[in-house]
């Protein structure tokens, strides 16, 4: 039997007929050095294309803008992209190398769901069918981002089910998993960077990342690599290189990797994320407590993640995903805190969050709270223009030594570091959004002198 | 046929673990330090990064950063005294000794909104202070009163249906 390699190919790299030329190409190369490929494609190009996943997305809103398709359905919509690119494709590499290709929706090769709608999670890969057609020499072409859920209540033979965005890379390192195969992600950058090419030109391709540093990447905001499909690759040790489809680049290699005490700090790259910042004025040192815990139940109630939590008596700070705004703007315009104990005149206290400029919803609740005791307004502040960039490093001590650094170099260019979170492989700052670029060009030009200098290493040299 | 891998077929384990909190560990011994620095947002990063470079060159391993107005808090791994910290950075810090971090850990944790939220309320319905906390793509953690770690494990391993280690 032939060894296995899987091939995934993203949306922007099957989007023209040239493209996909290009693409069969990297197959049938992959077959003359002897690999059984199994192909992974997403959908056809970006949002306006006819086949995107966007464009069906914009399709189903276009019928009731006020009413949002039930989610089976929209799943069925959704993984239509994929069925017309594994369709196409392996006709196209069929016509480009004479060989034979099948291609496979992705519940007929074997990927089994939950029934989560949209998001769904992988429960297994049965990947007998996929060998059956490896040993009848076909090349599989596999639709990415899609399953097919267990068999329901009343008979039902399983749902077509979708993965969330980005889950073709998923469905590439599941089928790795199963199938014990590398997993080759084809992408329009040459491979891992130091960072984003379009603001760093300078930017490094790496040799080498390990599982845990492309997860905190990807954790972190760069988009090489889908955040879900890396934590994959890391749980179930699978082997990734991500490259470019029109490039000889070798591409970076993504395997496990230990950090290995005493060694110096290895760094991997600089990544950045919009994000939305909020704070909490407590206007006095006992409700703080209480406060925080409401605003957590209504974050958690809104189904916000936060990050960057920092808590002192008088302030409560953390920051959301940029898209969160809304909902958490939602959410804390005029939240109410009552306090359980009477102030020495014995009013009782109502606190109420309030935005700047004030709200009808905070000026309404507050003419309520009267009858109850003492309205207190807590101001808040949201706002959309903070960003967070960070060091991904895989051998960090300490983070002190990098965070002193970071300091340092965003300070020369007097940018204002509002807070700061480390984990064993990053540092991040908070800074204000128009200096995020700027940010992180400092910090990967300070990253790559100290490299120079024999003081910290790229993480592929320290591999 | 290459082998397939038995927990792939379901036998085991799923591809994907459930999305929930998967385990809860726990780091003692660690202290709690805050350190007075410039008020001033610009040069209280240069103090603040002078602070840091001490403590890296002295081999000490801190971690859970947070800088504030006028001051900076973090959490020393290992036995030091007040004493050790200030005779390092040659100026005085506030110490709070025998503190715990405790770090839920999940795979999926991006799809788990408000664990954070969920753990700070247990916490504190379980009269226990939270001094700090942080998070990163499959953890999140709290710096607690170390005396109160066993309580905090079992509130945590209650909360999140899942056994402390």
């Amino acid at each position: 039997m032939k060894k296995i390699i899987v091939q995934k190919f993203g949306g922007t790299s099957v989007s023209s007929a040239r493209k996909r030329v290009e693409a069969a190409q990297r197959v049938l190369e992959a077959r003359r050095s002897g690999y059984a490929p199994v192909v992974v494609v997403s959908a056809m190009g970006r949002r306006g294309d006819p086949y995107a996943t966007d464009t069906f997305i914009d399709l189903a809103r276009s019928i009731d803008p006020e009413r949002e398709m039930e989610k089976r359905e929209l799943d069925l919509l959704l993984a239509c992209g994929e069925l017309v690119s594994i369709a196409v494709m392996a006709h196209t590499i069929r016509c480009v190398g004479d060989v034979d290709t099948i291609a496979l929706p992705g519940g007929q090769a074997g990927i089994v769901t939950d029934r989560e709608f949209g998001n769904a999670r992988i429960l297994r890969v049965d990947p007998a069918y996929i060998h059956d057609c490896i040993r009848r020499g076909q090349i599989v072409i596999v639709a990415g981002f899609q399953g097919i859920s267990e068999p329901g209540a009343k008979g039902e033979h399983g749902a077509v089910t979708t993965l969330g965005r980005g889950g073709s890379d998923a469905t590439a390192v599941a089928l790795g998993a199963a199938l014990n195969a590398p997993v080759e992600i084809y992408t329009d950058v040459e491979g891992v960077l130091t960072a984003d090419p379009n603001v760093v030109p300078d930017a490094r391709v790496l040799k080498t990342i390990s599982h845990a540093e492309i997860c905190e990447m990807a954790h972190l905001g760069a988009k090489v690599v889908q955040a879900r499909a890396a934590v994959l690759a890391r749980r179930h040790n699978v082997r990734v290189w991500v490259k470019s489809p029109s490039s000889e680049s070798a591409g970076t290699e993504v395997r496990r990797l230990e950090p290995a005490p005493g060694r110096k700090t290895s760094v991997a790259g600089v990544s950045q994320v919009p994000v939305a910042y909020v704070a909490v004025h407590v206007p006095d040192e006992r409700a703080s407590r209480l406060i925080e815990l409401e605003t957590y139940r209504a974050m958690q109630e809104a189904n916000v993640a936060i990050h960057f939590t920092s808590v002192t008596t008088n302030k409560i700070e953390f920051v959301v995903a940029r898209d969160a705004m809304p909902d958490v703007q939602q959410v804390l315009d005029g939240l109410t805190v009552f306090d359980a104990e009477e102030s020495p005149s014995g009013q009782r206290r109502v606190y109420i969050l309030r935005p700047n400029p004030p709200s009808p919803r905070f000026r309404a609740q507050q003419r309520l709270a009267r009858n109850l005791g003492t309205p207190v307004p807590v101001p808040i502040t949201i706002s959309g223009r903070s960003s967070v960039v960070s060091i991904v490093a895989g051998n960090m001590p300490s983070p002190a030594g990098v965070m002193s650094a970071v300091f340092r170099a965003l300070r020369q260019h007097d940018i204002h570091i509002l807070q700061v979170a480390d984990s064993t492989y990053s540092v991040s700052c908070l800074v204000p959004e128009e200096d995020a670029l700027t940010a992180v060009r400092a910090l990967h030009a300070m990253m790559m002198d100290k490299v120079q200098a024999g003081e910290w290493t790229l993480t592929d040299q320290s591999a | 046929m290459p082998a397939v891998k038995p927990s792939l077929l379901g036998i085991k384990e799923p591809v994907e673990q459930e999305r929930r909190v998967e385990q809860i560990v726990s780091t003692e011994r660690v202290c709690h330090v805050t350190v007075d620095i410039a008020p001033r947002p610009l040069e209280a990063q240069v103090d603040a990064a002078s602070v840091l470079e001490t403590l890296d060159q002295a081999g000490i391993k801190i971690s859970l950063l947070k800088i504030h107005q006028g001051f900076m808090d973090f959490i020393v791994e290992g036995d030091y005294s007040k004493r050790d910290l200030e005779r390092v950075l040659q100026r005085p810090v506030q110490f709070k000794s025998n503190c715990a971090i405790v770090t839920l850990k999940s795979d999926s944790m991006r799809y788990l909104h408000g664990i954070m939220a969920a753990a700070v309320q247990a916490l504190y319905n379980a009269d226990i202070e939270v001094y700090e906390t942080g998070d990163s793509y499959d953890s999140v953690s709290v710096v607690i009163d170390g005396k109160k770690l066993p309580r905090a494990l079992k509130t945590l391993a209650q909360r999140f249906k899942v056994e402390a280690v």
